[in-house]
Parts: structure tokens; C-alpha cells; sequence
């Protein structure tokens, strides 16, 4: 509580500073619209260059510049730089700025949109995939982000038809997902195999690989901020697609000094499935959809509000029997409401209240016994965070969160209630930091968090911090750490996700704790190559993994009872990756060289182990190649096989239950995740060319996933019960797809 | 031309890729992992309550790839003895089955909550196992519960009322008409783990599925074994999963050991990949055995056993089983 009250006291202080010579305002997108955060905002008056950095929503302050006369000049990678003479006087001056986006077809020159790029310069492990981009790479029927986010270095998936996400040796548990600040606590549908974000409706996604900012906490790992898009504010407009598994569609445009967004995807394999189930096929009835909608409404210059919401579902029906069934419902239902308020012309405020749930519900029936296994969370949460552009060398930031959970878990056993968890805690958190920038090459980034967390007790202080140093022009010499806390814990398989579920951690174990270190090296000759080079070390203590030898029927509920707990880990590595971005061909190659390495007393015989997901080498090489009306798309991964534990020996024992019939046979494990499966590799192409559809702008593609039909391994099933030998589950073979995408 | 030539070269090339499959299989063997566990002695002996010592099988684990046979891991030659009470009672090989040893014919009958030793000396390779015996275990009741209310319809009558189970109008039970549940009282046990024993070879099926193909119906064991319980409640109840076939059936209700208990529950061929959370994670893992120089179970149980008869729903159209 100290620390929050120092933290308050220094806002406060620096509330007390003169305020005159103060530029401020909002960078705008001159065609939708849309804020743009993260621009270069700098003004010029010959050798002397004063800058600053807009906030998330797009806003930015300059205090304290001396009067005079200036060059304005607002820079952001894929717009036109903005150059206009400028006046600064004594007192403030609101001064927004829209930027023309670069013309990107019907021109020689092609330039990669790359946001926040400037935020890139200061956070270490800092990346972003514009929709643009995502929506040029291959993919499997639809762009999906979370799906085209292993193509860069440090990330991986679980499996051709997993959305999970592997970043830097962490589970997918440790990556924090928000969309528009909410947590999603499933972002997969189809069992992992799409994500739940519609990339229409996405207007910016950034991710950060490690040594995440103080104003982000929860997890051990990594965050992946994906914010929608607020809707056209200067014209109606639409776009959609259709594809072979789901339609979608995006309409959005301007209201009374404001903008609305409404957007939709279903998919439609469910007829499709009823067309052809009759009385002797069994085939299982699914669908998904998900919806997004926001609006934006500004209240005089100073204030907007934006209310947002999602609802997302899947839906699997399996009746085999009139006695067996089954039947697995999940999905996420989220909403916001938004304040931002312009206190002064060098401080902003942001309020947002949030509700969500996420349920998952699995009903089995077999021969007349039901089952069934329920989790839900609903969540409710408060959040502040205020920016305070100090001078031009300090941008304050602070903010709290609270939120308040209630989480249920039920197992359900031919009638019989075998567990019902609930757990209603809080988490209260505050953190405060502040941005450094003593010369125009240096950037420093320090802060922390502190968390409360209500069945843990006790206050947890998490300190933070990056360093950016251009030591030569085309240099940059990039540095961060920082401690992470994570109380929620994630149940699933590796395989699929569909009967996932999340449970508190009490206080009955410690919370998983991590720190992490991250340095890296950039050069950058030119605006067409970049190259950078980054080594990180993550140090992880009080891990759980569930316990399987609970008995189906455990009492215990408490944490220690059903995880093996006291887990420690680390995961380390070196990235390396080079872009092209500009040109017609544009495109880069990543490589990753990593070790993931876990250690519980209870498993392995308490020696250290890999986990399934170490990959000693990781190389992508991603190109794409527009001209005139067409784009070429391929993308080549490589990767080492994935761990899995050997048999090594065989043994018999009878069954104890009924020794005189039955005699077992077992496979004995050797160490866990001992041996590897074979190299994954695969290609995947794609084709696209624009066309006019009844005066609409449209596109078609052809896209093909596993373009040389490797059929790379996926996990191997031991048999236990016998003889037999080991099976290996390849992953998917070739599979072309093809649709239309449209906009107007 | 030649561009086209080019193009058409390379659309076959990746044709013939496509159709074939860039190819990833490999023999089985390329799986199984170097450094073997061949050679450790694996024990198997199973105390119950107020029946003789039992005979106890000694055998040692094999390299993989071939199937594990009496003939390629039983261990004849052994010293095998059974301590209790301060007093050894050393066992005899089979001859004819390696893996076998007797009891000797002054065995004596196990008691409920004594503690038996088990030392096994084969050769430069010493196996040692102790098993606590549990408390005499009895089923109180057995009834049929309504599957809405759960509200009771019917009580069964037990062994302990009468010899002819199987024979009494309370015993026969209409498949999947009610749940069946068997309640008895606290005991000094570490859990329960029970055994369904279909006992008349040749009774059709009761199930009957579409989708279950032929090679699926003969599966289908006339006798099976559950998963680790807990039993809080002083109850299990018995799901219709477990009963494929009609006619008798007799279950087994063991309340066991530590050491039964921390093998079934870690046992992956009795769901040790179940419990809390279901299948998470990777399951492939060595069950608990508490042997010291071996591995295996030298275990013990009270057992009561329930009787009675599964009469299908609808005796049309059943399917006949081998």
C-alpha cells in the first residue's frame, strides 16, 4: 500500500506543473477515421527536434515546448508523413492530425504497413501483424491471427489444428489475450483449430514476446493485445467474405460525432452436416460464430465513450444413440464500456468498466450414464490508467485494476456430484511507470505492479522495466526484465481444446512466479531490410500441472490437492530475423534456437525434463510478392520434432479386480520426453487477385495448406493395455480452400 | 514454350508429391527409446482378507517389441517368502508356469489388519514389499434407485440373506432401468476399486449400437475392472456402462490396500488419466508400485460381493455373443 501511495503522490506532484506550451491531440487515419497509436509526433525548429510518442487510443501531448515557430511532422509506417509549419505561443494547443494512407495497389512502390513500429524501438520482444498483413499470409481457410502468429520467431503452435500459442517456452496459459482490454479466457473455436477473432473487425494486434510493461500483469509469459476497430467515422462502409467453412461480415461507418461497428462470422458447416447425416452415418452437428460491436460517440473535444461487446460460441452435437451422446458448448461473452477524458492538454485518462464469461459445458452419455463436467467464469472488472505527458522527456503512466471473479467447476458422474468447486476471488492491481527519454536515441521505460489477489493474501510488487539505446544510426542496442505473477491456472490437452477450464490458484500453493530477461540488437540500413537479434532467459518457480492420480472422486478441492505443485522451469533462446518490407517483394525470414526445461519433484523422478513443446530450432521463411492486381503468398516452416516419452521396456501384472481372467501387459516409460518425433516442415502457398463485383471491390483466393502433403507427425499413442506397438497420429495432409473476399 | 514446359514440369513434380505424400512413416521400432529398463523384477501379489495366502507371481520386465509371455520374463529360481507375525512362510515355483510360486500347505488364512512382508531373492536382485491389510469389509445394502428423485425402488437382497441370488424376483434388473448403487459403512481402507463379472459364457448383448462394428462387439470383456474410489459417501454406484452382457452378474466391491490403491489409481489402464480435469496432459507415466528393487503390487483387499441379473429391456432382435 506504501508503494501505491508513493506512486499517487508523485502523479499528484507532477499534477502541479504549468501546463503552457502544450501541443495535444489525436492522430487520426484521414479515411476510417481510426486513432493511431503509437505515431512519431515531432516538432522541428532546426537542429532542435522535440518528439513524443502517441498513447494507445492515438493521443499525444508535447508540453513545454518553447514558443517559436516549428515544423510539425507525424510519422507512422504505412501513411504519409505529415509536415505542416506551427506556431507554439504561450498556453495550449489542441492540434489533431490525420494521416493519408500510402496507396498501396496501382503503384510501383509497395510499402509493408508495420504499426507500431515506433513502440518496437522502445520494448524489447515487441511485435505486431497488421490485418493487411495477416490477410496477404497463407492460411487455412481463413486469416487467422493466432494461426499466422508462429510464422515469426519464438512462437509456436501445438499442432496443424491448434490456435494455442507456444511463445518463448511458455504454455499457452502464460500469454495473456485481451480483446479491447478484455481477457478472453478460450480465444480457439473448432477445438483450437480457428481463433476466436475475426480478422475484419481487428484494427490493431500487438504482442509482447516477454518482459512485458507494467500496465499489463497476470501471466507469467507474454500478452497479445488485440483491440477492434472503432468503426468509420467519414463514411459507410463494408467488407465480408465467404470461404468453405464460414461467411462473414463487417459493416461500420459514421454516427453523430462518433462511429459504429457491428460485424459477424458463422460458420455453415451445420447443414451441410444434416445434408448428409441420415439413419446409418454418424456424423455430428457444429457450428461457431462469433459477433463483435462498438460504438464511439465524442462528447465535446475533451471526452468519447465506446461501448464494445463480443459473444462468441461452439456448439458440438454428437448423438450416436438414443443412450449415447454428447454434447461440448463453450465460448466467451464480453463486454466494455469506455471513458477517455482529456483532463489537460498533457494528461489522459482512461476509464473502462468490463463484464465477461466464459463457460464450458460437456455433456456425455454413455449406455444411459451421464457425465457431465461444467466450468464457467464470469468476471467483472474496473480499469483506470492515466497518461501524463510530464515534458518532453517523461510520459508518466498509471492505472489500477480490479476485477472481481467467480469461478465454478463441476463433475458430475452418473448422477453423483463428485466436485463442485466455487470460487468467488479479487484481484486488485496498480501499477505506475514512467517513460524516459533523455535524448532522442535513448529510451528508458521503468515501472511496476503491484497485486493483490484476495485468496492468495499478501501484496506482490513486480518490477518492470526496458532500455533503447541507438548507439551508431543504424544501431540499436534494446534491453528489459521484469517479475511476473500468474494466479489463474489453465486445464487442458495438448491435443484439443473443448472441455478446457481454469481454476484460481488458493492459498493453498504459492502463485506461479517468473522473471525474465531480454536483450537485443537491431540494424536497420535502410527503410527496405531490417534485422534484429534477440536472446532471452525466462526463470519460472511454483508451477502446477494437474494431478492425474487424483481418484475420480476426490473430496479435495483445494489446490494442493488436485496439481503437483512446487514446479520450476526456464526457458531461454536466441531470435534472429530479417525483413524485407518494401518492394513488391516483401517477406522475412525467422529463426529461433531455444531450450524449455521443467523440473517437479513429483515427476521424472524429480529430474528436469523438457517439455513437449521444446524446439530446438524453429526457421520461417515468409515472402510475398505483389503485382498489378495479384498477390503471391508462401510461407516454409521448419521446426525440431516435438518431445515425447519412449517406451522402453514391457511388463505383466493381472488385474486386480478380476486376477483369475485378466492379465495386463504395460509399456514402460522412459524418461519423460526423452525421445523426438520427426523433423516438422510444411509450405503453404497462396493466390490472390482483385476484381471489380457489382462495382464492389473484391478478391478471390486459392490458397493451399501442406502444399507437398508432408504428413508431419503429431503425437504417439503408447499402448498401455498391451502388446502392441506404439502408433504415431499424423497431422494434416494437403488441403486447398478457396473464397472470396469483398468490400464496398 | 519453354516457360511452359517449365511450368507444367513443375506442376507434375508437385502432383506426384501430393498424391504420394511426402512420406513420414517408419517402423515401430524407430519409436521405443534407447536406453531400455529390462531385467527389474516385477511382482504380483494379491492378499485378500480371510482367504489363504495366495500364490505370487515373480517375472522381470522385457525390452519392447515383442509380446511380454510367461516364457520370456517369468523368473523361475526365486527365494520367495511371506512374513507374518514374526513368522516366514517360504514359497515353492510352479514348474510348469516360471512366473508362479505357491503359498506352502501350512499356509495360513489373511487377517484383517496385519501387516505382511514380502521378500523376493532372485539371483543379485533382492525385491521387498510390505502390504497393511484393510478391515473386513461388508456390503450393508444394495439398492435401485430412481434416476430423477434418486429416490430408492427397491432393495436387493445380498449373500449374506441368502445363497440364491440370482433366483429372487428383487435381483432381476431391467437394463438401464435405475442406477444400482451398494452402500456400506466406514472402513479402514485406503479406497475401492470393484470387478464386473458377467458369469453366463454365451449371453447375448444387451447393448447395441449402430455405430459399434463387429470387430468392436468382441472387445467387449465378460469381466472388467473399475478405476480408483474414493467412496466418500460410503456408496458406489455402479454405471450402465459397465454392463454389455445379459444374465448374471456378480460384482466385486474391494476395499483395498495402500498399495492396490496407489496402483489402480496411477494406473493408466484403470483411468490413472482421469480424475480431476479428465485426460490433461501426457498420461504416459509409471504407476505407483511401492516395491522396493522391483516394481509390480504386493497388495491386499476385503471384498463383498453383490449378485444379480440383467434382463434386456427389449429381448428382441439381440445380438449373440461368441
Amino acid at each position: 500500500m506504501r508503494v501505491v501511495i508513493i506512486g499517487l503522490a508523485i502523479v499528484l506532484l507532477l499534477l502541479g506543473q504549468a501546463d503552457a506550451g502544450t501541443i495535444s491531440g489525436y492522430v487520426r487515419d484521414q479515411e476510417s477515421g481510426e486513432t493511431l497509436p503509437y505515431a512519431n509526433v515531432v516538432i522541428r525548429q532546426g537542429e532542435n527536434v522535440l518528439g513524443v510518442l502517441s498513447n494507445v487510443e492515438g493521443f499525444y501531448a508535447l508540453k513545454d515546448a518553447p514558443e517559436g515557430e516549428y515544423e510539425m511532422v507525424v510519422s507512422y509506417v504505412g501513411y504519409k508523413t505529415y509536415e505542416k509549419p506551427l506556431t507554439v505561443g504561450p498556453g495550449s494547443l489542441r492540434y489533431d492530425v490525420e494521416l493519408e494512407p500510402t496507396a498501396f495497389v496501382g503503384e510501383e512502390i509497395v510499402v509493408e504497413a508495420q504499426r507500431d513500429e515506433e513502440e518496437a524501438e522502445v520494448q524489447t520482444g515487441f511485435i505486431t501483424l497488421p490485418t493487411e498483413k495477416l490477410q496477404s499470409l497463407p492460411s487455412f481457410g481463413e486469416t487467422d491471427i493466432l494461426r499466422s502468429l508462429p510464422l515469426l520467431p519464438g512462437i509456436q503452435s501445438a499442432s496443424d489444428i491448434s490456435s494455442g500459442l507456444y511463445i518463448r517456452g511458455g504454455s499457452p496459459d502464460q500469454t495473456l489475450i485481451l480483446l479491447d482490454q478484455i481477457p478472453l479466457y478460450n480465444p480457439s473455436h473448432a477445438f483450437g483449430f480457428f481463433s476466436t477473432f475475426n480478422a475484419d473487425a481487428i484494427k490493431d494486434m500487438s504482442l509482447h514476446k516477454g518482459a512485458y510493461p507494467a500496465q499489463y500483469g497476470g501471466r507469467l509469459g507474454s500478452v497479445l493485445d488485440v483491440r477492434n476497430r472503432d468503426g468509420n467515422r467519414k463514411k459507410f462502409e463494408g467488407n465480408g467474405g465467404v470461404s468453405l467453412i464460414s461467411g462473414r461480415l463487417l459493416l461500420e461507418g459514421p454516427m453523430k460525432n462518433g462511429s459504429w461497428m457491428v460485424s459477424g462470422r458463422r460458420t455453415y458447416l451445420d447443414p451441410l452436416l444434416s445434408a448428409i447425416r441420415n439413419d446409418s452415418t454418424e456424423i455430428p452437428s457444429y457450428y461457431f460464430y462469433d459477433s463483435n460491436a462498438k460504438l464511439n460517440q465524442d462528447w465535446g473535444d475533451r471526452d468519447k465513450l465506446s461501448i464494445s461487446a463480443y459473444a462468441g460460441r461452439d456448439d458440438l452435437n454428437f448423438d450416436l444413440e438414443e443412450d449415447i451422446f454428447f454434447t461440448i458448448r463453450w465460448g466467451n461473452t464480453a463486454a466494455t464500456a469506455k471513458w477517455n477524458h482529456i483532463f489537460s492538454d498533457n494528461m489522459f485518462w482512461n476509464l473502462m468498466v468490463a463484464g465477461s464469461k466464459y463457460f464450458s459445458d460437456t455433456n456425455i452419455n454413455i449406455f444411459d450414464t451421464p457425465i457431465l463436467i461444467s466450468n464457467s467464469i464470469r468476471d467483472f472488472s474496473a480499469k483506470g490508467d492515466l497518461d501524463y505527458f510530464v515534458n518532453t522527456e517523461h510520459s508518466l503512466s498509471t492505472g489500477f485494476l480490479a476485477t472481481w471473479y467467480d469461478f465454478r467447476f463441476r463433475q458430475v458422474f452418473n448422477q453423483d456430484e463428485q466436485i463442485d468447486l466455487k470460487e468467488t476471488p479479487q484481484l486488485y492491481s496498480v501499477y505506475l511507470q514512467d517513460h524516459w527519454q533523455p535524448s532522442s536515441r535513448t529510451s528508458v521505460r521503468v515501472g511496476f505492479r503491484a497485486n493483490h489477489f484476495t485468496e492468495q493474501g499478501g501484496i506482490r510488487v513486480e518490477p518492470r522495466g526496458s532500455f533503447s539505446h541507438q548507439f551508431k544510426p543504424k544501431w540499436r542496442f534494446k534491453a528489459g526484465g521484469g517479475a511476473y505473477t500468474q494466479y489463474l491456472q489453465f486445464v487442458t490437452t495438448e491435443a484439443f481444446s473443448g472441455s478446457d477450464f481454469w481454476v484460481p490458484l488458493d492459498d493453498t500453493v504459492d502463485p506461479g512466479r517468473s522473471w525474465q530477461a531480454v536483450t537485443g540488437l537491431e540494424y536497420e540500413p535502410s527503410d527496405k531490410y531490417k534485422f534484429s537479434v534477440e536472446s532471452y532467459y525466462t526463470d519460472m518457480a511454483n508451477l502446477v500441472v494437474i494431478d492425474q492420480d487424483v481418484a475420480v472422486d476426490t473430496e479435495g478441492t483445494t489446490s494442493e490437492d488436485v496439481f503437483v505443485t512446487g514446479g520450476t522451469g526456464y526457458a531461454t533462446g536466441v531470435e534472429l530475423f530479417l525483413q524485407k518490407r518494401t518492394g513488391r517483394l516483401t517477406g522475412w525470414i525467422g529463426y529461433t534456437l531455444g531450450w524449455t526445461r521443467r523440473t517437479f519433484r513429483e515427476l521424472n523422478s524429480g529430474k528436469e525434463f523438457p517439455t513437449k513443446y521444446d524446439r530446438r530450432t524453429d526457421v520461417s521463411f515468409v515472402a510475398n510478392y505483389k503485382v498489378g492486381k495479384w498477390t503471391f503468398g508462401s510461407s516454409l516452416v521448419y521446426g525440431t520434432g516435438q518431445a515425447y516419452t519412449p517406451i522402453v521396456g514391457r511388463y505383466a501384472l493381472r488385474d486386480p479386480a478380476v486376477p483369475e481372467f485378466e492379465i495386463d501387459r504395460y509399456a514402460i516409460p522412459g524418461d519423460k520426453n526423452s525421445a523426438r518425433l520427426l523433423p516438422y516442415h510444411r509450405l503453404d502457398l497462396s493466390i490472390k487477385r482483385k476484381f471489380g463485383l457489382f462495382g464492389a471491390n473484391a478478391e478471390w483466393y486459392l490458397q493451399v495448406f501442406n502444399a507437398y502433403n508432408r504428413r508431419n507427425e503429431w503425437f504417439v499413442e503408447n499402448d498401455n493395455g498391451g502388446d502392441a506397438s506404439p502408433r504415431v497420429f499424423k497431422m494434416l495432409p494437403v488441403v486447398p480452400t478457396f473464397g472470396i473476399d469483398f468490400g464496398f | 514454350m519453354r516457360r511452359l514446359h517449365r511450368v507444367y514440369g513443375l506442376a507434375l513434380v508437385w502432383l506426384a508429391m501430393v498424391a504420394t505424400g511426402c512420406s513420414t512413416d517408419r517402423e515401430p521400432g524407430e519409436l521405443f527409446g534407447t536406453d531400455l529398463d529390462t531385467g527389474r523384477l516385477v511382482v504380483d501379489g494379491l492378499l485378500i482378507v480371510d482367504r489363504p495366502l495366495p500364490g505370487i507371481g515373480v517375472s522381470q520386465t522385457i525390452a519392447p517389441g515383442q509380446p511380454v509371455t510367461d516364457s520370456n520374463s517369468g523368473v523361475p529360481g526365486a527365494q520367495l517368502t511371506v512374513t507374518v507375525d514374526g513368522v516366514s512362510y517360504a514359497y515353492t515355483n510352479d514348474g510348469e508356469i516360471r512366473a508362479l510360486y505357491h503359498p506352502p500347505a501350512n499356509a495360513p488364512v489373511v487377517l484383517p489388519g496385519t501387516r505382511y512382508d514380502l521378500t523376493i531373492v532372485a539371483g543379485d536382485r533382492t525385491a521387498t514389499a510390505t502390504t497393511f491389510t484393510p478391515d473386513r469389509f461388508k456390503i450393508r445394502e444394495a439398492v435401485l434407485l430412481d434416476e430423477e428423485s434418486l429416490n430408492v425402488t427397491r432393495q436387493f437382497v445380498t449373500y449374506a440373506d441368502t445363497d440364491s441370488v440370482f433366483d429372487v424376483p428383487e435381483n432381476q434388473v431391467i437394463y438401464q432401468d435405475g442406477l444400482l448403487e451398494a452402500r456400506f459403512g466406514p472402513l479402514q481402507a485406503a479406497g475401492y476399486q470393484v470387478g464386473v463379472l458377467s458369469l453366463d459364457e454365451g449371453s447375448p448383448f444387451v447393448i447395441n449400437a449402430d455405430f459399434l462394428e463387429d470387430d468392436d462387439y468382441e472387445d467387449f470383456d465378460r469381466n472388467s475392472s473399475s478405476p480408483a474410489f474414493l467412496a466418500p459417501n460410503g456408496s458406489l454406484r455402479l454405471p450402465w456402462f459397465a454392463i454389455a452382457f445379459a444374465g448374471r452378474h456378480t460384482l466385486r466391491i474391494f476395499a483395498v490396500d495402500q498399495n492396490w490403491f496407489d496402483f489402480i489409481r496411477t494406473s493408466p489402464k484403470f483411468g490413472g488419466d482421469g480424475g480431476f480435469g479428465g485426460n490433461a496432459g501426457d498420461n504416459f507415466k509409471f504407476p505407483i508400485f511401492n516395491v522396493d528393487g522391483g516394481i509390480g503390487v504386493f497388495g491386499s483387499a476385503s471384498v463383498d460381493s453383490l449378485g444379480f441379473v440383467v434382463i434386456p429391456a427389449d429381448s428382441t432382435n439381440l445380438r449373440p455373443s461368441n
